[in-house]
């Protein structure tokens, strides 16, 4: 036993030394191209450098081969060494400012650099293999301190026009013309457009957005920096002229706007007192019927206010006030309005025109209240409940939703419903609304350049449904018909359903659906010669069709009907085939007209919308 | 550690030969897998940040070792060994070129010492096989080493720094072994799961080895050993 551990007693020792050890490996064969070394050829090739000008001089490496560049380099300025870190770029930069230029106008330069060698080994990959490069020149300025230029900022019909004192002698002055752009967060950005002086510039933003607000020139030179002018937009080059529409009233016609898309408050101020108060977009306006007495001989001070949502609320009172010599040719006392009806809950009528807003008693058509409120020519107003009334303004570029509030002093607000530029012409059919039982507002959409849309609106929120040629919908907002396929769609859960289609083909002329009116959904469909009720239960089971054709002679057609829900009477206007118009009032239950009476063509178009069949019984003659 | 492990093992020894029971010395060879993957996601760590075109010439492999023990056979089934024994492996970072050379090492040994409890399960007069379980604990030592040499240019920089670990052990075995007079060969095969220990520094036993992600290192031994040797019975 001894024996045997005198045996084991080294084996274990012999054991012991079997610790792992790590394998060699032969080193990489990397061949040095001693024809690829870099060398460094500055871009100055002469001994002299001259200096015009505050600028960087560049040293660059000729041989751009990937893995050289410059770990390190030095300029050496008249025996005042400066070291920079290369980081491996290929480009050394030294810049000379005009603190060099005191007093002296030739300087030594010298420039050494460690360049990498690129040969990608180990010593090359630690920064610790390099060629040493060096270079010396001599260092010329021009320290002569040019005049001092005096830049001169000025909008001149529209264009931005950048003028100056004197010419200056230096070759390679730049200008720098900023433009503050404010974004509709109210982030501030600069753009800076550099041009070398030559004749006086005319500048026209082409991208002009009404988010550019701030111009302001500079110059930064070797020997001064000169802030020049800033101004801001100005409306000196809108052009303004006004004309006689004839029924329609005094119009002013402001076109050329140089700011596109601006958004733009007209305010009609006449003895100190503001009469109208219009917002404008477009790029070409035409206000329409200013609605008042006019005196042909006074001068209208029109206010343009700059009123873009886009804009930081700081340069909101950066207005321009402009007076035009507006002389009036012809005068008109008659209320146009865009919108009548009847706010039931307060018993009032409501007029809507560019005017403003008026109130009247229904019992003897007083004014009860005026709010000068306007709103541009081309809205559409939908009193389809008691508190707010809902308009679509076409603004050529993109739709604005806005909402009057009757109740609250008819203050309004406006959300941008979406851009895409040239949807519809400005003066195209435009488009109306429709406030829905569930909150969503039902936004038709008709124009002659693009297909009829149809959106429903909850919010911010859009959702395009279909495209559909012309529709029109119940009071509720619930059901729409497709003229062309006869449809019947029924927005059930934000989606759009065909849940049937109507028996009879067109062309007709006016179309309304009651929504819920004696327990059914009715449908009047007036054509040349038949009217058709359609009537139907909440679930849309099955229809009943009513031919109302032999009531009474369907020798004309009813232009207009307007439906009154509470009562269920329809008004409109009858042309005749003598040509003579009638108003006409007819009991939508079975059709009998209760009253009619003639009106002369002269009247007609002037008032046919004004022509309201009301709850209580009157009849509002607006003449 | 070892006075514990000579002090158990010289009065196992003694009262089996006070009491004439069957006793028996072994030692032999050994040969192991690793799995070791913590170390060579640490080694991963270290070779991306070198940015260096560094080869992997080793990865933990597989390597020899030593094992020693001493037996005590009760009645004529049940045996019991007290064992010692001693492995190690390592992986290496290496590149070289004509303008110098740059290694990671990590060298990793590990000595363990425990019971083998097993039972013979054939009955053959000189040829027996018995199954049976290992369990004890693993001492591990952690060298990494970082050299880097380029003459003329950067100062040689050789660095060590070296670890410690504690891991326990269990594992299932089967050997093999036959007689010859009072001498016996053996061959053993087990596959060692290991709970493992942090590898603290052997400066300073706070600080311990984490990869990049702060995750603490840990030693791997976890593998199948092979062991072939022999012994004699007293």
């Amino acid at each position: 036993m001894r024996r045997s551990l005198f045996v084991l007693i080294p084996i274990f020792f012999l054991l012991s030394a079997c610790t792992f050890q790590n394998n060699r490996e032969e080193f990489n064969d990397i061949v040095i191209d001693e024809s690829n070394i870099p060398y460094v050829l500055l871009n100055f090739h002469d001994s002299e450098i001259e200096i015009v000008e505050y600028t960087k001089l560049i040293f660059q490496l000729e041989n751009d081969r990937p893995g050289t560049g410059f770990i390190e380099y030095s300029f050496i300025v008249d025996g005042i060494r400066f070291d920079y870190d290369g980081h491996g770029s290929n480009t050394a930069y030294f810049e000379i400012g005009p603190n060099w230029y005191q007093g002296k106008s030739i300087f030594s330069l010298s420039f050494e650099g460690l360049v990498k060698t690129g040969t990608g080994s180990l010593a090359d990959r630690l920064d610790a293999e390099f060629y040493k490069i060096s270079g010396s020149w001599t260092l010329k300025v021009d320290n002569h301190v040019p005049e001092k230029v005096n830049p001169e900022l000025k909008f001149n019909n529209g264009y931005l026009e950048v003028s100056w004192n004197k010419a200056n002698s230096k070759a390679n002055l730049t200008y720098k013309l900023n433009i503050e752009r404010i974004d509709k967060m109210g982030f501030q950005a600069i753009e800076t457009f550099l041009f070398n002086k030559s004749d006086n510039l005319i500048f026209l933003d082409e991208t002009f957005n009404g988010r550019k607000k701030k111009y302001w020139i500079e110059i930064v030179s070797n020997w001064y920096s000169v802030l020049g002018d800033t101004v801001t937009f100005q409306f000196d080059s809108i052009h303004c002229k006004h004309y006689d529409q004839g029924d329609y009233g005094v119009a002013l016609v402001i076109d050329q706007l140089p700011f596109y898309n601006h958004a733009v408050k007209l305010n009609l101020i006449y003895r100190n007192t503001q009469i109208s108060e219009i917002n404008l977009r477009g790029d070409s306006i035409l206000v329409r019927n200013p609605d008042f007495l006019i005196n042909p001989e006074l001068d209208f001070i029109f206010e343009l206010t700059n009123t873009d949502y886009d804009q930081a609320p700081n340069l909101t009172s950066l207005n321009h006030k402009k007076l035009l010599n507006f002389t009036v040719i012809d005068k008109y006392i008659s209320h146009a309005p865009y919108e009548v009806f009847f706010d039931s809950n307060r018993a009032r009528v409501i007029l809507v025109s560019s005017r403003g807003i008026l109130e009247l008693d229904p019992d003897n058509f007083q004014v009860l209240n005026s709010t000068p409120k306007s709103l541009p020519w081309g809205m559409k107003f939908f009193p389809h409940d008691s508190e707010k009334i809902f308009s679509v303004n076409n603004c050529g570029s993109h739709l604005v939703l806005d909402a009057i509030d009757l109740v609250n002093n008819y203050e309004s607000s406006s959300i941008k419903l979406y851009e895409r530029i040239n949807l519809m012409p400005y003066g195209s059919k435009g488009s109306c609304v429709s406030y829905c039982a569930d909150e969503k507002l039902i936004i038709q959409i008709v124009s002659n350049a693009s297909p009829a849309m149809i959106y429903s609106l909850k919010a911010d929120e859009i959702e395009y449904t279909d495209s559909l040629c012309e529709l029109h919908m119940s009071g509720s907002g619930r059901y729409v018909i497709n003229t062309k396929g006869s449809q019947i769609l029924k927005l059930d859960s934000g989606i759009w359903k065909e849940i049937g289609t109507l028996n009879f083909n067109g062309p007709w002329h006016y179309l309304k659906i009651f929504d819920n009116w004696n327990g059914f959904e009715n449908v009047f469909i007036f054509q040349d010669e038949s009217v058709y009720q359609y009537q139907w239960p909440e679930k849309m089971t099955d229809f009943t069709e009513i031919d109302y054709t032999s009531k009474f002679e369907m020798e004309s057609i009813l232009y207009d009907p307007y439906f009154d829900h509470a009562s269920g009477k329809i008004t409109g206007v009858f042309f005749k085939v003598n040509g003579i118009r009638e108003w006409v009032v007819i009991d939508s239950s079975d059709m009998t007209v209760l009253f009619r009476f003639e009106i002369s063509e002269e009247h007609y178009g002037r008032f046919i919308k004004n022509a309201f069949y009301l709850t209580n019984g009157y009849i509002l003659d607006l003449r | 550690m070892k006075c514990l492990f000579l002090f158990i093992t010289f009065s196992f020894l003694s009262i089996s030969i006070s009491q004439g029971q069957e006793n028996n010395f072994f030692a032999g060879g050994q040969i192991g897998t690793f799995d070791m993957i913590s170390l060579k996601n640490y080694r991963n760590d270290i070779q991306n940040e070198l940015m260096l075109p560094l080869n992997t010439l080793n990865n933990f492999p597989c390597y020899v070792g030593f094992e020693i023990g001493y037996g005590r056979i009760f009645g004529k089934t049940y045996e019991v060994e007290l064992y010692y024994n001693y492995i190690s492996t390592g992986s290496r970072l290496y590149y070289e070129d004509y303008s110098g050379k740059v290694y990671f090492d990590q060298v990793i040994r590990g000595n363990s010492i425990g019971v083998h409890n097993k039972i013979r399960v054939s009955h053959s007069e000189h040829f027996h096989i018995h199954l049976g379980v290992r369990a004890g604990v693993t001492i591990t030592n952690l060298s990494n080493e970082f050299y880097l040499n380029v003459p003329g240019a950067i100062p040689t920089q050789d660095e060590k720094y070296k670890f410690n670990s504690m891991n326990g052990h269990v594992a299932p075995c089967f050997s093999l072994s036959k007689d010859l007079g009072s001498f016996f060969l053996k061959t053993e095969l087990r596959f060692e799961i290991h709970i493992r220990g942090d590898l603290k520094s052997k400066d300073n036993s706070n600080r311990y080895l984490t990869n990049k992600s702060g995750a603490p290192v840990k030693a791997g031994w976890d593998g199948l050993r092979g062991f072939i040797g022999g012994g004699f019975r007293f």
